[in-house]
C-alpha cells in the first residue's frame, strides 16, 4: 500500500518535472524572441508550480538547471540537500529518482543557458523555502538572487526581477529585517524608473509602502506616494495593493471619502477567489471607513464566504454604531480590543465614538420635538447636561441635526422636518450615482485588451489561432490568481 | 572622541533652561555653541550608526530635547517645530540603538497639543499612529488624545474641565493657543444653535472673562447685544437663501453630456 502511494507521488513528481521542462523552453523562447507573452504564460503558472513543489523536485531541479560552477555552490558553498533540510527517507527517494531514465535524460540534455532560466528555478527554490518555514535559508537565496538581478542589465529580466524584489523584501520582512533594506529598495526604484521598467517600479513602490505602513510611518508613505507615479500599465494585482495602501493612508489622514474610493477599487481589482488575507484586510478597513463616513456597510459585506468568521467583530461594531448605542459600542471595543489592534484598525475605530454619538442624537431629534439636556445626557450616556448642550451645539453647526437650543430653560427644540424633496439633496445623490456609473464604464473601457497588430498578422495560420485562443482562455482563467497568492498581509492575518 | 567639553556645555544648558525664569539670550547662546560643537564632531545629523556614536547621539538627543523645551518657554512656534522635526529621528529611527529617553513622551505630548492648537488634525493622527498603544496610556499622551476627542464631539465643557488636569506646566503655552482657536469654533456653533443668549452665560460658554473681549467677538460675528444684556444672533432664514445653483448644475449636465457622447 505504502509503496503504491510512493509510486503515485513519484509519478506526479515526474509530471511536474516535465511541466517545468516545457516552461523552461518557453523562457528560452522568450529570451530569443523577446515576446513577452511567453514569459507571462510561465509566470502565470508560478503559483500553481509553487503548490506542487517538494524537496525531491527542488533537489532535482537545481541539479538539472543550476550549473555546478554557479555562485550558489562556488561562492556560498551551499549544499542543496542541507539547505532544504532533506530527511533520510527523502534522500533515498531522490537517489532512486536520479537513476530513473527520464531524469537521467533531462540531466544530460537540459541545461540552462540563460540567466532567466536560472532565476526562475532559484525563485521556485526561494518560495518553497519560505513555505517550508526555512526562512533563514531563504534569505541566502534571496540575497543571491538580488545580487544577480542588480548586476545584470537586461530588459528581458524585468518581470522576473520584479518577482525577485518582492520576495527579497518579503523574506526580510519575515525576519523583521525590513528596515535595513529600505535604502536598497529606493536605489532600485530609482534605477527602475530611469529604465522605464514598469514591472519593477510597481512592485518596488508597493513594497516600500508596505514597509512604511508596517511601522506606521504614514507621513513618509504619503510623501512617497506624492513623489512617485504609479505605472499605469501595471497588473491588477499591483494596482489592488497600491490602492489598498492609499486607502489606508487617506483613512488615517481623515480623508474618508478618498479612502473609501481607493479601498473599493482595491477590492474590485483583487481576485475574487483566493488572496483571502488581502481581501480580508481591505474589507475590514472598508467597513470602518464607511462607518466613519456615517454610512452603514451593506450586510452582504459581512457574509462573504470564507471571510464571515473573521469579520464578525466588525459586524458587531457596525450594529452598535447603526443604533447609536454608546455603551454597546464601548463593550464591543473592549471585547475585541486585541483583534482591532492586530488589524491596525484600532485607532480608526476609536474615532467612531463621535459617529455613534451623532447617530444617537439624530434619532433623538427625530423622535422628540423638545427634550431637556438632562434626558439627552442620560440617553447618550454622557456625563452631564453641560456636555450634552455643547455636543448639540456642535451637531447643529455640523448640520447633523436641525434644532435650536434654549439655554435658559435647558432644552433642545427640533425644527419641523422639511420635505427633503424641496432641497437639493436628491439631486446631489443622483449626481453621485451617475458619476459612479460613468466611472465604472470608463474603467471597463480602459481595461479592455486588444491583440497586438503584429500578432494579428501572424495569426493567419489556423494553428497559431488555435494556440492563441487557448492562451487567452488560460489567461482568463488564471489571471485572477496571478501574482496574488501571497499577499504581504497574509501572515499578519494568520498571527491572530 | 572627547565628550567632556560637550557634557559641560550640555549640563549648563539644561540647568539654565530648567530654571524657573530662564535667561533666554544666554540659553540661546549655549544652544548655538552646543550645535556647533555637535556639528563639528559630525554627530548632529550623522546617518551612520556605530557603537561609538551612541554616546554622541545621546548628547545630541538631549540637546534637542532641551531646545524644544526652550522654544516652548520662549513661546516660539517656529523653532519649536523645527527642533521637533530634528528630534524625531532620535525617537523613531534610532529606537533600537538608544535607550528610551525619559522626556520622549512628554515632548511628544506637547507636540500633539501643538498640532491640535493649530487645527492640524490629519498630522495629529499620523503622529499619533507612531506612538505605541502602551505608550498612549501615559498621561502626557492621553491628555492631548482626550482633548482631541472632546473637540471632535464638540464637548467644549469637558475641555475646560480637562485643563486643570494638564500633566505639566509646559503644556500651558499651547493650551492658551488652543483656547483661542476653540473660541472661534465655539462662536460659530453658538450663533447657529442659539436664537439668543444672556451675556453672563456667554462668558461661561466662550471661556471669557473680559467684557471687551466679548464685545470684540460680537462685532466680528455681527451679533447684536441688546439693552437687557442679551445677545441676539442672526438666524439665517433658509427660504430666502434658496437659489438655484445654476453654475453647478450646468457644469454637471455638461459633464454628463460629454461622457454620454464618449459612450455613443
Amino acid at each position: 500500500m505504502e509503496i503504491e502511494e510512493k509510486q503515485e507521488s513519484n509519478e506526479l513528481d515526474y509530471l511536474t518535472l516535465k511541466e517545468i521542462q516545457s516552461q523552461m523552453g518557453l523562457i528560452k523562447k522568450y529570451v530569443s524572441t523577446e515576446e513577452r507573452r511567453f514569459l507571462q504564460r510561465v509566470l502565470r503558472k508560478f503559483n500553481a508550480n509553487r503548490k506542487k513543489m517538494n524537496r525531491t523536485i527542488l533537489f532535482l531541479l537545481t541539479k538539472i538547471y543550476i550549473k555546478p560552477e554557479h555562485a550558489l555552490f562556488t561562492q556560498l558553498g551551499i549544499d542543496i540537500g542541507k539547505l532544504l533540510n532533506v530527511s533520510e527517507d527523502e534522500k533515498i527517494q531522490i537517489d532512486k529518482m536520479i537513476q530513473n531514465e527520464i531524469v537521467i535524460q533531462m540531466i544530460k540534455e537540459e541545461k540552462s543557458d540563460t540567466v532567466e532560466q536560472e532565476i526562475y528555478v532559484l525563485l521556485l527554490l526561494l518560495v518553497s523555502l519560505i513555505d517550508f518555514a526555512l526562512v533563514q535559508n531563504a534569505l541566502l537565496i534571496a540575497q543571491l538572487l538580488y545580487q544577480i538581478v542588480v548586476e545584470q542589465n537586461r530588459r528581458t529580466l524585468d518581470d522576473l526581477a520584479a518577482k525577485v524584489f518582492f520576495y527579497f523584501a518579503r523574506v526580510h520582512q519575515l525576519l523583521d529585517k525590513d528596515i535595513e533594506i529600505r535604502e536598497k529598495l529606493f536605489s532600485n526604484l530609482r534605477t527602475a524608473t530611469i529604465r522605464h521598467d514598469e514591472a519593477c517600479q510597481a512592485v518596488l513602490i508597493n513594497t516600500l509602502l508596505h514597509n512604511y505602513l508596517r511601522y506606521n510611518l504614514y507621513q513618509q508613505a504619503d510623501k512617497l506616494v506624492s513623489k512617485t507615479q504609479f505605472p499605469e500599465n501595471s497588473e491588477n494585482a499591483q494596482f489592488a495593493r497600491y490602492y489598498y495602501y492609499l486607502g489606508r493612508i487617506k483613512a488615517i489622514e481623515l480623508d474618508y471619502s478618498e479612502s473609501l474610493q481607493y479601498l473599493t477599487q482595491a477590492i474590485r481589482k483583487a481576485p475574487q477567489t483566493g488572496a483571502k488575507g488581502f481581501r480580508l484586510k481591505a474589507t475590514k478597513f472598508l467597513c470602518v471607513v464607511q462607518l466613519l463616513m456615517g454610512e452603514i456597510p451593506e450586510k452582504d459585506l459581512f457574509f462573504q464566504k470564507e471571510l464571515q468568521h473573521e469579520l464578525s467583530p466588525y459586524l458587531e461594531i457596525t450594529s452598535a454604531s447603526r443604533v447609536g448605542n454608546l455603551s454597546s459600542y464601548l463593550k464591543v471595543i473592549e471585547k475585541y480590543n486585541l483583534i482591532f489592534q492586530n488589524d491596525g484598525t484600532y485607532s480608526l475605530i476609536m474615532r467612531l465614538k463621535h459617529n455613534v454619538i451623532k447617530t444617537g442624537l439624530k434619532k433623538i431629534c427625530v423622535s422628540y420635538s423638545r427634550i431637556s439636556f438632562a434626558d439627552i445626557a442620560s440617553k447618550l450616556h454622557l456625563d452631564s447636561e453641560n456636555d450634552a448642550e455643547f455636543i448639540c451645539a456642535k451637531a447643529i453647526k455640523d448640520g447633523v441635526i436641525d434644532a435650536v437650543i434654549d439655554h435658559e430653560n435647558g432644552f433642545l427644540k427640533s425644527n419641523q422636518k422639511i420635505n427633503i424633496y424641496t432641497t437639493f439633496i436628491p439631486q446631489k445623490v443622483f449626481d453621485q450615482r451617475i458619476k459612479f456609473c460613468l466611472e465604472i464604464h470608463n474603467n471597463a473601457i480602459k481595461s479592455l485588451q486588444f491583440p497586438d497588430e503584429l500578432i494579428r498578422q501572424s495569426e493567419k495560420t489556423t494553428e497559431d489561432q488555435l494556440e492563441r485562443a487557448k492562451e487567452l482562455a488560460e489567461k482568463a482563467n488564471e489571471s485572477e490568481e496571478k501574482g496574488f497568492d501571497e499577499g504581504p498581509d497574509e501572515p499578519d492575518h494568520d498571527d491572530i | 572622541m572627547d565628550f567632556n567639553e560637550l557634557y559641560r556645555l550640555l549640563s549648563s544648558f539644561t540647568n539654565s533652561v530648567e530654571n524657573d525664569f530662564p535667561d533666554f539670550q544666554y540659553c540661546n547662546e549655549l544652544l548655538t555653541q552646543l550645535k556647533i560643537q555637535l556639528a563639528e564632531q559630525n554627530i548632529l545629523f550623522s546617518s551612520k550608526l556605530e557603537k561609538q556614536n551612541i554616546e554622541g547621539l545621546k548628547i545630541a538627543r538631549q540637546t534637542l530635547e532641551f531646545a524644544v523645551i526652550l522654544s516652548v518657554k520662549m513661546k516660539e512656534n517656529k523653532s519649536f517645530e523645527r527642533h521637533i522635526s530634528q528630534l524625531k529621528p532620535y525617537y523613531y529611527d534610532y529606537e533600537n540603538f538608544l535607550e528610551p529617553s525619559e522626556l520622549k513622551l512628554k515632548i511628544l505630548g506637547i507636540y500633539l497639543l501643538f498640532l491640535l492648537s493649530q487645527n492640524r488634525i490629519a498630522e495629529f493622527h499620523t503622529e499619533l499612529e507612531l506612538i505605541k498603544i502602551e505608550e498612549r496610556k501615559s498621561k502626557f499622551i492621553s491628555f492631548p488624545m482626550r482633548l482631541e476627542e472632546f473637540i471632535l464631539d464638540g464637548n467644549y465643557f469637558k475641555i475646560r474641565e480637562a485643563f486643570s488636569e494638564k500633566p505639566s506646566e509646559l503644556f500651558d503655552f499651547f493650551l492658551e493657543e488652543l483656547i483661542l482657536s476653540l473660541r472661534s469654533q465655539i462662536a460659530e456653533c453658538v450663533q447657529v444653535s442659539y436664537p439668543h443668549l444672556k451675556v453672563k452665560d456667554a462668558f461661561e460658554i466662550l471661556m471669557l472673562k473680559d467684557k471687551n473681549d466679548l464685545i470684540e467677538i460680537a462685532q466680528q460675528n455681527d451679533w447684536l447685544i441688546s439693552e437687557d444684556d442679551t445677545i441676539h444672533f442672526k438666524l439665517e432664514n433658509d427660504n430666502e437663501n434658496v437659489q438655484i445653483p445654476s453654475d453647478r448644475l450646468i457644469r454637471e449636465i455638461i459633464t454628463y453630456a460629454k461622457e454620454m457622447e464618449r459612450i455613443i
